[in-house]
């Protein structure tokens, strides 16, 4: 698909500006790829601990993301037909998790989840669990972190949507669940699309909430970026490899998902 | 019209630049300002020792920079600057000496790793052997970090493999494993038990090893600093925060 908007004639300045803009988002990917170390990248990709941590990250991520999804959709709905009020105080209680920093994240899942947190402490005392630690807690801590990416991408979705469909299903006698799985959902897939895969990619790169709600345990809740920012204190080759080949992947996962899910940024 | 409604938002983004270069100045007005790199264990006790030395240099300021030891040399060896290193352990010191970062360090403290455990201790931890039991939440440092290194070595000691729950990434996340009450027991230093206070009991390591901690000034500026903690007076802020002085 080409742009179809007619080219227009921006100030100098203003592309000057634009082409510095880029220069700061691209120019440190740059510089990773003249610091790796080419020759070796697969042997350190394919080492064990990298492996673990990227089959962990892959998993968990994918997990969080299709939580984010059940639970998302349909609090994106909520919020885009106003049923809870005031609707501006819970969409800006939406986003919150996206301007805080992730460490306070984590720590407020502790504080909830934890052996001692809110609810944790009957999880501990009734069934003698306590997410912490585990793979679950990575899922949980990136499903708060991630989530909101995914709901702001569908609330705006289903308000540009056309109802007209809408209308008629009910019109021709449809329920309202019905209407909804087979009539709305269809029509904004393409939001649902690139707000999975925003939320996707926020959980992949998870790094403060995992390690403070997850801690730190190999081939359990060591996510991709945890073994790189320990393996960068000990051994800078092997980060920067683990981290090229995630960089690698998610530009793998954009272009395959753009032609059938992103219509928006294909 | 238009001109009007950007009146209100350009003002505030100007107030708030405003603000923040301003408590930015507030801390380098007076005097010069040096840049310390210290581990992660020393964060408490870089509190008294910046006030002094700003007291000795009519003003200056110290900006601390603290994380575990090798992520400090990680960050000398990518290009940051700063006027004085101090690590946890000598090991990651040489590291630095050998790469040309630091040279010349001198050992201004030392540490000795204890248990930590929450107060009152609750799984009724007596010893090492907690740790080499799978199945029990306790926590060490990863080994990537001095911390780490230190506990392997005293678990490894007693002919025991440890059996952590979970590896924490530094000194400090460990301590908060148990100050949080997610792990009943962590292996942590000596001085950081102490500045949980009340939240964790201590329980002594029948011949622990005692980690060293070398200062290396990195410029002109920073060996004022390095006299300070050898001083008489530095001396004594270390040893009040827990820390054995050689």
């Amino acid at each position: 698909m080409t742009d179809s908007r007619p080219a227009t004639r921006l100030p100098v300045a203003v592309s000057g500006v634009g082409v510095l803009g880029l220069a700061v988002l691209i120019a440190p990917l740059i510089a990773l790829a003249w610091a790796a170390p080419w020759s070796r990248i697969w042997e350190l990709l394919t080492a064990k601990p990298a492996m673990q941590a990227l089959g962990l990250s892959l998993g968990a991520a994918t997990l969080a993301t299709l939580c984010a999804i059940v639970l998302g959709v349909p609090l994106a709905a909520v919020l885009a037909s106003g049923a809870i009020r005031p609707t501006r105080l819970v969409r800006l209680l939406v986003v919150v998790p996206m301007v805080m920093p992730p460490v306070v994240i984590g720590t407020a899942l502790l504080t909830l989840l934890g052996r001692r947190g809110l609810v944790g402490q009957y999880l501990d005392a009734w069934f003698d669990w306590t997410p912490t630690y585990t793979f679950s807690a990575v899922v949980i801590a990136q499903l708060v972190v991630a989530m909101p990416f995914l709901v702001v991408s569908v609330e705006a979705a289903l308000r540009a949507r056309n109802i007209d469909a809408e209308e008629a299903a009910y019109t021709l006698g449809a329920g309202r669940f019905t209407t909804f799985r087979l009539v709305t959902v269809p029509e904004i897939r393409a939001g649902i699309g690139a707000g999975a895969i925003m939320c996707f990619a926020r959980a992949l790169g998870e790094f403060g909430a995992t390690v403070t709600f997850a801690g730190n345990v190999q081939g359990v809740t060591q996510t991709m970026p945890l073994a790189i920012y320990l393996s960068l204190q000990r051994d800078d080759q092997s980060a920067i490899a683990m981290a090229i080949g995630l960089v690698i992947l998610s530009v793998l996962i954009l272009i395959g998902m753009r032609g059938r899910w992103l219509p928006a940024l294909s | 019209m238009k001109r009007r409604r950007l009146f209100g938002p350009v003002l505030v983004i100007a107030a708030i630049v405003g603000l923040s270069v301003s408590m930015t100045a507030c801390g380098s007005d007076d005097g010069q300002s040096i840049r310390v790199m210290a581990a992660a264990s020393l964060v408490d006790v870089m509190d008294p020792l910046s006030d002094a030395y700003g007291q000795q240099h009519d003003g200056a300021s110290v900006e601390v920079d603290a994380a575990a030891s090798s992520a400090l040399v990680q960050r000398l060896k990518s290009g940051a600057k700063a006027d004085v290193l101090i690590t946890a352990d000598t090991a990651t010191m040489d590291q630095a000496v050998a790469d040309g970062l630091a040279a010349d360090p001198v050992v201004v403290a030392t540490n000795k790793l204890v248990i930590a455990v929450p107060k009152g201790n609750p799984a009724g931890v007596t010893g090492l052997d907690f740790f080499t039991t799978a199945g029990n939440r306790s926590v060490i440092c990863a080994s990537e970090v001095p911390c780490g290194r230190a506990a392997e070595k005293a678990i490894d000691a007693t002919g025991g493999t440890p059996q952590p729950i979970s590896r924490a990434v530094d000194v400090r996340a460990a301590l908060g494993s148990v100050t949080s009450g997610e792990a009943d027991a962590a292996l942590v230093y000596q001085t950081d038990a102490a500045s949980a206070g009340d939240q964790v009991d201590i329980i002594e390591i029948p011949n622990a090893p005692v980690n060293e901690y070398p200062a290396a000034a990195l410029t002109d500026d920073g060996k004022d600093f390095v006299n300070l903690l050898t001083s008489q007076e530095g001396k004594q802020i270390l040893q009040d925060a827990g820390f054995g002085t050689p």
